[in-house]
């Protein structure tokens, strides 16, 4: 096995275990969590990828082995440090996915990338996420309060009944996804531009967040090839039906684009 | 809970994921098939299974399953 780690990636807080990066000919899937997640949300797909694709969860501050480091409320920042940490792992062929907050954190990168003259991934995957707010609007973060956001979460199935039961744990995940809603809802792009990359939106038939009717806004963000695709389920389609979202992103990795 | 056996046993029935004693000192991400909603699945078990309530700060804390091992193994 030829090893073709960049000698300056190393071990990230981002991204522990970069042994994915080893064997050649493989496409690099970084993958961003939603908001209130961790990096564990993609743990499933490891034995579901294609053999051709290396799975690289990225794994935000303030959550399972980051528990202790400072969560990030501002994407600068937090794009300051994804490519001061990754910048050395995309010296060969890469792609993003991310779901919900995470599509707004792949995207930002993408951007950020284009825009530092880094190189662009073959395929941004955004899944669950409306795009973000053009309007020239204030990034002024509305987020609900805590009651709000627990009826919010738990219609979207992302707060179960049982943590109901465990007051302290219902609270660290409030402040959790607040801090990381704020994150998402204050990005506004930098005036610089579409990305040229091939973009694939995926949308879960019965989620209210990215209703598959309004997947095709994503359209203006990107002058290269572009598609949507509904995928059953609501919000958290990544968590409810595995197989067929990793079916989906194994085909959309696979092959080149053709329009 | 007295056993590391016993321990994976409970995983495998309430959570459905069939580990190995290494896996436990994996961090989450690292442990094929985990959902950070299995350990909500996990922890109301093992206090259903052991009668002790345990400590939600160190839930909290907790990296990887052998922390929550720990902490099953002294409530």
């Amino acid at each position: 096995m030829i090893n073709i780690v960049a000698p300056s990636a190393r071990p990230s807080p981002y991204l522990p275990d970069i042994s994915g990066l080893a064997r050649a000919g493989r496409t690099r899937l970084f993958c961003f969590h939603y908001a209130g997640g961790t990096a564990s949300a993609f743990a499933s797909w490891r034995d579901r990828l294609s053999p051709q694709i290396a799975l690289l969860p990225v794994q935000l501050p303030g959550r399972e082995y980051r528990v202790h480091d400072r969560r990030i409320l501002a994407m600068d920042r937090l794009l300051e440090e994804l490519v001061r940490d990754l910048r050395p792992m995309l010296d060969a062929p890469f792609a993003l996915y991310g779901h919900s907050m995470g599509a707004m954190i792949a995207y930002a990168f993408a951007r950020h990338l284009r825009d530092h003259g880094g190189p662009a991934p073959s395929a941004l995957l955004l899944g669950a996420c409306p795009p973000p707010d053009t309007t020239g609007r204030s990034a002024h973060a509305e987020i609900p309060d805590r009651a709000a956001l627990v009826h919010w979460m738990r219609e979207l199935g992302g707060v179960p009944d049982a943590l109901l039961q465990y007051p302290e744990w219902l609270e660290a995940s409030v402040a959790l996804l607040r801090d990381d809603l704020v994150l998402a809802s204050t990005y506004r792009p930098p005036p610089s531009g579409p990305l040229s990359c091939p973009v694939h939106v995926l949308a879960g038939a019965r989620d209210p967040v990215l209703p598959p009717a309004r997947a095709g806004e994503w359209a203006e963000h990107t002058t290269g090839p572009f598609t949507t695709h509904t995928v059953p389920g609501g919000h958290f389609f990544l968590r409810e039906h595995p197989d067929e979202l990793v079916h989906l992103v194994n085909n959309l990795l696979r092959q080149p684009f053709r329009a | 809970m007295t056993s590391i056996e016993q321990f994976l046993s409970l995983i495998h029935t309430e959570v459905g994921l069939e580990l190995a004693v290494e896996d436990i000192d994996r961090g989450f991400d690292q442990v094929a098939g985990w959902d950070s909603l299995h350990l909500l699945t996990l922890i109301t078990a093992l206090e259903e299974t052991t009668g002790q309530q345990i400590s939600m700060p160190d839930v909290l804390q907790a990296t990887k399953l052998a922390d929550i091992y720990g902490l099953a193994a002294i409530s």
